[in-house]
């Protein structure tokens, strides 16, 4: 129902004038208690008309409240929950002061009393939460009796994700809800919906509320929930409209979202990461978003020294990745040309090698096969070789080869097929190679993640 | 025990000697605990190389042209338009604050500040201002990391090439290159892990020390070796005539056996040194003839470098010697260029110096790229100290001086494990003092190290009752300018 200002006005002065019952309602209850022994006291004696007088004010405060709830924005069970109770609230004052001048009974008087207040606290609670949010009480109470009164609220402490797996971030979930959480929730959740906007449910912030859709995917700028954070503090619509308004960095992790789409349900690793989103996420979340490089996570088997040095007989140069490391880092640095018998000493490490540097080693294409079985190779050299097509093909099962270097062989376009279908290929160098500009600038439009290094002049 | 045994058991290590008595001064009980890889450490220290590297390098080797004499920012890479438009001004004494100045400008009645007579422009992806006197630097600034907020304590040339390659500005402790000898020892068997060239495009400038290249108190074997330009680079390495390979082998073999006889009598460290230093002079007869030999090197690589790399000796013929020295997998190569003390005549002087590094210095970058060797070397270009905004000497129309300035000053790499097109640090619109991310010279070194795969405050040797370390007792690793 569309109500006009004045209501809503008068409606908004309902949680003011309330405060004048329930304080003259709570002075007859304090006196009550105060004078029980001295029921001939003066002061006891005018208990019955301070309740009348309670509950005279108490009309214009549940008027208030009535056009108050018609401006709407409320949970409708949290609302009609509280409107009974205070209109109750009203019948009961009646009736308490009408009952008190029927008995002497100071016990009786007693009893109605405290029912009387234990309403009043309860329809007051109710009040307040309509007003606040359910968690209003408990956001900030100290952790004990947070953690003995908690619901599904995920306070500011819920916000380390330091320790969480990057790659199970599911961007909404963890990095955009924790915002409304904290910022939003308390006025757009299931028992209070102002603006007809309830942002904990999927099908809530699809809908959007009274002003419209929440989201433009794609394009922040017209998306309502940015607009609204954005605007001038002084301007009625700002959100939220009253605590602490959302960071720079909150904003920023909204307008990104937005800008990728608006995605509910996508993990981090369909997204672009850009360096901005990097200092968002982490000043906000503790999440450091940059890449793990390979050699981190990979796990190998152990390694023995006498294996190691049978492999440097054969005429490698054999160093570990780092002094505790078991990845090893080979190159040839025998007399060549390498055979598969030098080859062959390295097939127990098989797992470890991940640096291999047989450039210049006379290699024929046949022993690319048994490099092509290393697959936790990340930088292979290959260069200054008799190499073909043929057998750079065998590397196309490496897929954690990140670089690879081929200039001065005799590879050539054939060759870029096999690139194009390696994951973690970054830059191939391919200088004094059979590789055309043309195919280079064409793998830049389809890779543009792969580097193909040519040779250089000024 | 007279005064020569004395003297000759404090060489090696006291308290590591004294920790083995208990075993007996015999011999043969001291050559059992021998065992090979203790031939090139000193004792104590010999598990330490199976510890290194702390954690994965990203660089494997490092190229440092070291520019000698102090190159000045303001005409090269630190562009200050506000010098340009105060020129001749007075230098605000709120700018220059405490700063020591040398006995050669401490006596000027003024300082003029000199704007830069040369044009700086954007170049490049990251649109980084160079000057125009480094055209070949310009057309490669995206693979550039430069640091804009290198400082210094040391205010003349001596301490401060000491302090760059030390850690410290009084002389006696081991250069970078032999900390990393030492610490990662040699990936090529064949040629020393520390090797330096030295150039020079203008006579009479500031000199070079090979103490510099020194070891300290580490072993002699970790010294860089200098390799001269030209036909010889090492003198005598060859055999003389009439001595046959053979021959020398023989001859090596058993000297080496009388020499360990004497160390494990004497257990004189230094032996060990000079033992393996004898085997690697054998080895590097043939190694160096082939790695320096550049006359097989194309035409094509010569148009890169500049006609001055067919030139031995020049600079642009080191970077090229460098390149060849890398691909052979040395650890640690330091080309010196000297002549960049512009105290007067700047403007005139700085173009010959410019002209001699910049295209070689931007060839060997991109040379090594193009080899796929990038990805693991490491470049580094700059000098000791930065050069004053004000002029040394009177500030004319054509020409100008620049006094030395270690407070702010700038260098840059390019390579493995540095961002790329990227400009660290800032000096202020004076460009005398840092106005952002400050770079001391230690910082600098734990960088390098850190890259290494070595944590700087980890690589230590006990010397004279204390441990030292490269970067002394201070330097932090600069995150910012990691990948």
């Amino acid at each position: 129902m569309v109500l006009a200002d004045i209501s809503i006005f008068i409606g908004r002065f309902h949680p003011l004038i309330v405060h004048l019952p329930i304080g003259i309602l709570f002075l007859a209850f304090v006196l009550n208690v105060i004078f029980i022994k001295k029921s001939d006291h003066p002061l006891y004696k005018s208990i019955s008309l301070i309740i009348l007088i309670g509950a005279i004010f108490s009309i214009p405060a549940a008027a208030a409240g009535l056009l108050l709830a018609e401006s709407g924005g409320y949970g409708d069970d949290e609302l009609s929950l509280h409107q009974y109770f205070g209109i109750g609230l009203i019948i009961l004052s009646f009736g308490v002061w009408w009952f008190r001048r029927r008995t002497q009974n100071v016990n009786i008087h007693l009893s109605m009393v405290s029912t009387l207040i234990v309403v009043l606290m309860i329809t007051g609670h109710l009040g307040g939460n309509l007003t606040h949010g359910s968690n209003y009480l408990i956001d900030y109470a100290p952790s004990p009796i947070k953690s003995f009164l908690a619901n599904n609220s995920e306070t500011d402490s819920n916000r380390d994700f330091s320790s969480i797996d990057i790659d199970s971030l599911v961007i909404f979930n963890h990095l955009i809800a924790p915002i409304f959480q904290a910022k939003c929730i308390s006025c757009h959740q299931d028992s209070k919906t102002q603006g007809g906007l309830n942002l904990t449910s999927t099908e809530g912030i699809k809908k959007g509320g009274d002003s419209g859709q929440l989201l433009a995917e794609g394009d922040p700028f017209n998306s309502l929930l940015f607009h609204r954070v954005t605007l001038d503090r002084r301007n009625s619509k700002f959100m939220p409209p009253k605590g602490e308004p959302l960071t720079f960095n909150e904003i920023k992790l909204i307008e990104w979202w937005i800008d990728n789409g608006a995605s509910l349900e996508k993990n981090i690793n369909d997204f672009e990461v850009n360096e901005g989103l990097k200092k968002a996420a982490k000043e906000l979340y503790l999440i450091d978003l940059n890449p793990v490089p390979f050699i981190e996570k990979i796990k190998v088997p152990t390694l023995v020294e006498t294996k190691l040095n049978e492999i440097r007989s054969k005429g490698f140069r054999v160093n570990t990745l780092s002094g505790n490391s078991n990845l090893l880092d080979i190159a040839f640095v025998g007399k060549g040309p390498i055979t598969r018998d030098h080859l062959k000493a390295m097939n127990e490490v098989k797992e470890n090698v991940v640096w291999l540097d047989l450039s210049g080693s006379g290699l024929q294409d046949g022993l690319l096969e048994g490099i092509g079985e290393m697959n936790n190779l990340v930088r292979l050299r290959l260069d200054n070789n008799p190499l073909t097509d043929k057998g750079v093909t065998h590397v196309a099962k490496l897929t954690n080869l990140e670089s690879l270097s081929l200039y001065n062989t005799q590879v050539g376009d054939p060759s870029i097929d096999t690139f194009k279908a390696m994951p973690a290929l970054k830059s191939i160098y391919v200088w004094q190679t059979h590789v055309s500009d043309a195919s280079i600038e064409s793998l830049k439009s389809s890779n543009p993640k792969m580097e193909l290094v040519r040779g250089f002049s000024f | 025990m007279n005064e020569l045994e004395k003297n000759i058991l404090s060489q090696m290590n006291r308290r590591h000697f004294l920790s083995r008595t208990s075993l007996g001064l015999g011999a043969a009980a001291l050559s059992s605990l021998l065992n090979p890889k203790s031939l090139f450490a000193s004792p104590g220290q010999q598990s330490y190389h199976s510890r290194l590297p702390h954690f994965t390098p990203k660089v494997k080797r490092v190229i440092y042209l070291f520019q000698s004499g102090g190159p000045s920012q303001f005409e090269l890479f630190d562009y200050k338009p506000m010098l340009i438009k105060r020129n001749g001004e007075e230098l605000p004494a709120s700018i220059r604050g405490e700063q020591r100045l040398t006995g050669m400008t401490s006596g000027q009645a003024s300082f003029p500040l000199a704007g830069s007579q040369f044009e700086f422009q954007r170049h490049g992806k990251s649109g980084i201002y160079t000057s125009e006197l480094v055209p070949y630097t310009s057309k490669i600034v995206d693979e550039l990391c430069f640091v804009k907020s290198m400082y210094t304590e040391a205010i003349n040339h001596d301490p401060a090439i000491t302090f760059f390659q030390t850690g410290h500005q009084q002389t006696g402790r081991p250069s970078i290159g032999s900390w990393l000898s030492y610490g990662l020892g040699s990936d090529n068997e064949n040629l020393p892990a520390f090797l330096v060239l030295l150039s020079k495009a203008r006579m009479g400038d500031q000199p070079l020390y090979s103490r510099l290249w020194g070891n300290g108190f580490l072993p002699s074997l970790h010294q860089g070796v200098q390799f001269r330009g030209g036909d010889d680079p090492v003198l005598y390495l060859n055999d003389p005539p009439g001595l046959t390979k053979m021959s020398r082998r023989r001859m090596l073999d058993y000297l080496s056996e009388l020499n360990m006889h004497q160390y494990e009598k004497v257990l004189d460290p230094e032996i060990n040194s000079r033992v393996s230093q004898y085997e690697m002079a054998y080895r590097m007869q043939t190694s160096v003839p082939d790695a320096l030999n550049i006359s097989n090197e194309p035409d094509y690589i010569h148009d890169l470098y500049g006609e001055d790399s067919r030139i031995p000796g020049t600079f642009a013929a080191n970077c090229l010697m460098a390149r060849r020295l890398a691909e052979r997998d040395v650890r640690f190569i330091q080309l010196y260029h000297q002549g960049w003390d512009q105290h007067g005549d700047l403007p005139r002087d700085i173009q010959t110096m410019a002209k001699s590094t910049d295209q070689a210095s931007a060839a060997l970058v991109m040379d090594l790229k193009q080899r796929g060797l990038l990805e693991d070397t490491l470049v580094i270009w700059g000098g000791e100290f930065g050069r004053t905004n004000y002029s040394q000497g009177k500030l004319t129309k054509t020409n100008y001086g620049r006094d030395h300035h270690p407070r702010s000053f700038t260098i840059w790499m390019a390579g493995a494990g540095v961002k790329k097109g990227m400009v660290y640090g800032e000096t202020d619109e004076f460009g005398y003092n840092i106005a952002k991310d400050p770079v001391h010279v230690h910082d600098f070194q734990a960088t390098l190290l850190h890259l290494m795969g070595i944590d700087h405050e980890k690589l230590t040797f006990k010397h004279q009752g204390r441990r030292y370390r490269l970067t002394d007792v201070h330097g932090k690793v600069v995150k910012g300018i990691l990948t």
